[in-house]
């Protein structure tokens, strides 16, 4: 069919589009309801236009919007003469969302973890966090091996006299054990955006190539 | 006609998110034909250059036949390669329409077609309380075999267990409460719909066999009468090994439902069996045969996170093993069969069973599919004890 998976080693399902000489993978934009990850990709959409192809598609979940859209990364080179095409998801938060959230979540290669600074969603994210250890488990991945970046966000807030918490508590209250990569960022402002998306893109290609040395 | 697919698969193991996500990475053109036996009509999708652009479906078309396809949790596709009319009446790409149709889906807009119909993500509600699945059958077509339509009332009594009687009935429409005898009055062991039959094919060709199980009407129901007159003859047809496979599922029906009883009353989970048993076949196991049983007992055990717990106990004439037309049958996949000392068993010919089973008319093939998935959904409650 032109196309193979990669090795199942870590239950990777990054595909070879051989036609194309394309790898395309899976981004995951995760988090409570309302932390920003729908302004996350807002933003990647406009400020990177063009290294998006095709439209965003937009579903108007519970809580939370859905959002997809492809984007070819520049100046991250090729994998094996191959060009990559990223697919960006954000998850919708509500429960009840479960087919969705398979669909999103089976396959993923990196995931962006969005924690909402606001004080009084301290419990939301700690909730959320869990969440997501656990639907990663049910797909067959580990939170602890998959390239994974936090993201506190909403960090201009506390310019409005909004209480937040420190990006200390929140590294202890989220990242004590996982000790991944974090920024403070500002979606609605752009802040930090950019960078939080190049760092998971940069793990995730890592991972790739490094499933491929293996294969070889 | 004519066209030979490309490509063809079961639902359950790729279903449709994953087909059309496949079709458009690699921009494919061509036809998907879904098929179910829940639905009396075949689903078609035009796929062009990877991207849905019109779907037919029961006087459905456009997005909402396509949107409807996403609730078929059973079935086949096949997809060909060939033209067709290239006005694109969708206009969403493929990514839009899986987003937001998987969206309908999980909001409850989109109606969920196959045999096991959830009235949430699980069998209790918030509350704790059991909430039955409703089994149903396939979509029922066989109009030829029905003598009459009966409605009855929420409450209406349509069998009465431990009476005598060969009526046949399938459910057009409404929900009906298989019940069983317990301590503390009848217990609700399944909630059957559209599709479901009601009687047994049993008790057409066994005199005297008393009524298993009460059926009550759960809400307004209509019941198809099945012509038995004419399902006698088809019967009669049968070889006798067949008719044995068609009572052998049907008594594991029975057995399962009043073990699911018995566990709820503090049968213990191993009901006093004896340890002087044997494994025939161990659960997980590769199983190529089929055998009748001639003598003595087989005790089917279920072993879940190291507890070992008794399903039921078969006797002569039933049978042991698979064939490829049950998908949902204990063993080997998620029961042991275990041998009393005297236990006597003779293999049967499967291949003479399943050429047999695709000569007999669709309403036995129907009563046996429908047997099969509430044998498997009685298993699981049983198995849980949560009746």
């Amino acid at each position: 069919m032109g196309r193979a998976h990669l090795p199942q080693s870590r239950n990777h399902m990054a595909i070879f589009n051989i036609r194309k000489r394309e790898i395309e993978c899976k981004i995951v934009f995760y988090g409570p309801g309302r932390c920003g990850k729908t302004t996350n990709l807002e933003h990647i959409f406009k400020a990177f236009k063009r290294q998006v192809t095709g439209e965003m598609v937009s579903v108007d979940t519970e809580g939370d919007s859905t959002l997809f859209f492809d984007f070819l990364p520049m100046g991250l080179g090729k994998i094996n003469g191959c060009d990559v095409r990223v697919q960006i998801f954000t998850v919708p938060g509500q429960q009840k969302y479960t087919s969705t959230r398979r669909l999103v979540l089976k396959g993923v290669d990196g995931v962006v973890f969005v924690a909402d600074s606001l004080a009084v969603r301290r419990e939301k994210n700690l909730l959320s966090l869990k969440d997501l250890q656990q639907n990663l488990k049910e797909y067959g991945q580990n939170i602890t091996s998959i390239p994974l970046v936090l993201q506190y966000n909403k960090r201009d807030l506390a310019h409005e006299g909004i209480p937040i918490m420190s990006v200390e508590q929140m590294e202890r209250d989220l990242n004590r054990q996982l000790k991944v990569k974090s920024f403070e960022a500002s979606a609605t402002k752009g802040m930090g955006v950019g960078k939080t998306l190049q760092e998971c893109l940069k793990l995730t290609l890592i991972s790739l190539h490094k499933e491929l040395q293996w294969a070889k | 006609m004519g066209v030979q697919p490309v490509l063809a698969g079961d639902l359950t193991f790729i279903d449709l998110s994953d087909l059309l996500q496949f079709l458009n990475s690699d921009a494919k053109s061509g036809v998907i034909r879904l098929f179910s036996l829940y639905v009396e009509k075949p689903g078609c999708i035009y796929v062009l250059d990877g991207n849905p652009i019109d779907a037919f479906w029961d006087g459905k078309r456009g997005e909402e036949a396509l949107y409807s396809f996403f609730g078929w949790g059973e079935g086949r596709f096949e997809f060909t390669v060939e033209t067709f009319p290239e006005d694109r009446r969708i206009q969403k790409t493929t990514m839009a329409i899986i987003l937001d149709a998987l969206k309908r889906l999980d909001e409850g807009l989109i109606e969920k077609i196959g045999p096991i119909q959830f009235s949430g993500d699980k069998m209790r509600d918030d509350a704790g309380r059991i909430q039955l699945p409703v089994v149903r059958g396939p979509a029922f077509a066989d109009y030829l075999y029905l003598a009459d339509e009966e409605s009855f009332k929420s409450g209406d009594c349509i069998i009465e267990q431990g009476r005598h009687g060969n009526w046949l009935w399938v459910v057009l429409d409404g929900v009906v409460e298989m019940r069983q005898k317990t301590p503390d009055g009848d217990a609700v062991v399944a909630r059957v719909g559209r599709g479901a039959f009601v009687g047994s094919l049993s008790s057409l060709m066994r005199l005297e066999h008393p009524r298993s199980a009460s059926f009550i009407a759960e809400n307004d129901v209509l019941l198809g009468v099945i012509d038995t007159r004419q399902l006698t003859m088809d019967l009669g047809s049968l070889s006798s090994e067949f008719l044995n496979l068609i009572y052998g599922i049907e008594n594991r029906l029975v057995m399962i439902a009043e073990r699911a009883v018995a566990l709820k009353y503090g049968d213990p989970p191993m009901g006093g069996l004896s340890e002087n048993i044997k494994p025939v076949i161990r659960q997980g196991d590769r199983v190529s045969k089929f055998f009748s049983v001639e003598a003595g007992n087989a005790y089917i055990i279920q072993t879940v996170g190291g507890k070992k717990m008794l399903l039921g106990t078969l006797g002569p004439g039933d049978f042991i093993g698979r064939l490829p037309m049950f998908k949902h049958i204990h063993e080997p996949n998620v029961a042991a069969v275990f041998a009393s000392p005297d236990l006597k068993l003779s293999i049967q010919d499967k291949d003479a069973l399943m050429a047999e089973y695709e000569t007999i008319p669709s309403i036995i093939k129907n009563i046996m599919e429908y047997t099969s998935v509430c044998l498997s959904v009685m298993t699981d409650l049983a198995s849980r004890d949560i009746l």
